[in-house]
């Protein structure tokens, strides 16, 4: 008999107009006794991750570069070709992995995010083995790069941008 | 006339026409074609001869000229002469396939044997070829044919090692172009073969990238680049890479705002509430997903950093504005890469 109440209950609260279907009908499919925000979005940034190969040679600066060019004078590399970029959206709550050269990955993860500027944790990884493991604050539209990782006697720059 | 007559002036036309005739075989020949009765109707033919013949006696006179310029007028074939021609310009007599056949029936050995060594007679034609030759004739035309190929070989080794890069330029100029790279009348198709190419050869940006991102990765690299060691660079290389990045005067102000951003973080996360959030669907950014491009002014701050055993990193901004580098060094080798 106990168990009928609430029957009963979700059977008279179910029954409604055509108008009722709408905006909560999201809510109306979640089940019951969940509460769940109505704009229960979750956070999201645009990253794009760039790779570039650094090497010596013929003095080279891929047009996409063109904004990073003046900053690349310390490094002792002279040729710099994009070899792929990558983009995603980067979601609260789900990490995205971008597979790069050399068997490595990047792995990003959104922490927080306002009107002004994003967290990002980002990890990288090679055969399995994390080599770094870092939290930034990136402005929003500003770039980081991290370099180092070698590749065909050569390095790999990896310029990150995060937009939204 | 009589055959003899005729004989003895003929014989006198020709020392005449080879400028050997004498002044007594002039008026000889003179005389006799006077009374020649065909040309006793030829006035002018006669006078022409005479003039040519009256000329000095040291040189050949013009008789082939003048002769037949007076039959042409006074024998009346220029009536058959047109015929002929007429008959030429129509094309009615093929004359092309009669010496062609007169010319094989007269060559038909030298041809079929040519034939036979160029390889281009069906099996049938050249076993049955074959079997009326010698075989010092088949001997020798085999000896010709490996002649041959050396000879092309030897040719078309000499060929490819003659650079004819510039031999365009030179033809050009004897042909009277005044610039090679333009030849007249190849306008038009110049120009729809550049519009072809053109559309041909237009990448999306995403093309682009894989297309460049394929090209080097099939480019051949050299595993074993070095720099040219200096006393300095030597120096350096003997040191770990932090050590060489901590003795860099602005990796202090670096750590400083490293270190202080940590600390902010810290305060940053005190003050904020925790907030549960439910991923219930994604928050789509505003901005599409489109090529980013660098910002001249980039603020990026390093909140935390873990490295990996043998790993280390140094962090670099050239200037205010500047994207911020985390330098790593992988430490699975001994040259440091940064």
């Amino acid at each position: 008999m106990n168990g009928l109440l609430p029957l009963l209950a979700a059977l008279t609260l179910g029954v409604g107009t055509p108008a009722d279907v709408g905006p909560t009908t999201m809510i109306s499919q979640q089940p019951k006794g969940n509460k769940v925000k109505a704009k229960a979005k979750a956070p999201a940034v645009n990253v794009q991750l760039m790779v570039v190969h650094a090497s010596e040679g013929e003095a080279y600066v891929d047009p996409q570069l063109e904004r990073l060019e003046k900053h690349l004078q310390f490094l002792r590399y002279d040729n710099y070709r994009v070899l792929d970029v990558h983009r995603s959206p980067v979601v609260k709550g789900k990490t995205t992995t971008f597979a790069i050269e050399g068997g490595r990955k990047v792995s990003i993860d959104l922490l927080e995010k306002n009107k002004e500027e994003v967290r990002l944790r980002v990890q990288m990884f090679k055969d399995g083995k994390k080599l770094v493991d870092t939290t930034v604050r990136v402005k929003r539209g500003s770039t980081f790069v991290v370099a180092g990782p070698k590749h065909k006697g050569g390095i790999l720059l990896l310029p990150i941008t995060a937009n939204y | 006339m009589s055959t003899d007559t005729m004989d003895l002036l003929d014989v006198l036309l020709m020392r005449v026409l080879d400028g050997e005739a004498t002044h007594d075989e002039r008026a000889k020949l003179l005389k006799l074609a006077d009374a020649e009765p065909r040309l006793v109707e030829m006035k002018e033919l006669r006078s022409r001869l005479r003039e040519a013949l009256s000329e000095r006696a040291s040189e050949a006179p013009e008789v082939v000229a003048e002769v037949l310029a007076a039959l042409v007028i006074d024998d009346g074939w220029a009536e058959t002469a047109d015929l002929l021609r007429s008959e030429l310009e129509v094309g009615s007599i093929d004359m092309v396939e009669q010496v062609m056949d007169s010319l094989e029936v007269g060559c038909e050995p030298a041809v079929r044997i040519s034939a036979l060594h160029d390889g281009e007679l069906d099996p049938a034609e050249r076993i049955e070829l074959a079997q009326t030759l010698s075989r010092s004739a088949i001997m020798d035309m085999t000896d010709w044919a490996d002649n041959g190929r050396h000879l092309r070989e030897a040719l078309s080794a000499e060929v490819s090692a003659v650079d004819l890069t510039d031999i365009w330029g030179l033809v050009a100029v004897r042909v009277g172009l005044t610039n090679p790279e333009e030849v007249p009348g190849w306008e038009p198709i110049a120009d729809e073969l550049r519009e072809a190419l053109r559309e041909a050869a237009t990448l999306t940006a995403q093309d682009e990238v894989a297309l460049t991102a394929a090209v080097m990765n099939s480019l051949p690299r050299d595993e074993s680049i070095e720099d040219e060691p200096t006393e300095v660079s030597a120096s350096l290389d003997e040191q770990p890479a932090w050590i060489r990045w901590a003795s860099k005067p602005w990796i202090i102000p670096i750590i400083l705002v490293a270190l202080f951003a940590i600390y902010q973080n810290r305060d940053l996360k005190e003050e904020q509430p925790e907030v549960q959030e439910t991923v219930a669907a994604v928050e789509e950014p505003s901005s599409p997903i489109e090529a980013f491009v660098i910002a001249s002014h980039n603020q990026v701050l390093i909140e935390d950093l873990a490295l990996g055993d043998e790993v280390t990193v140094a962090v670099f901004q050239a200037e205010d504005g500047a994207p911020l580098f985390l330098l790593i060094d992988e430490g699975d080798e001994e040259e440091a890469t940064l």
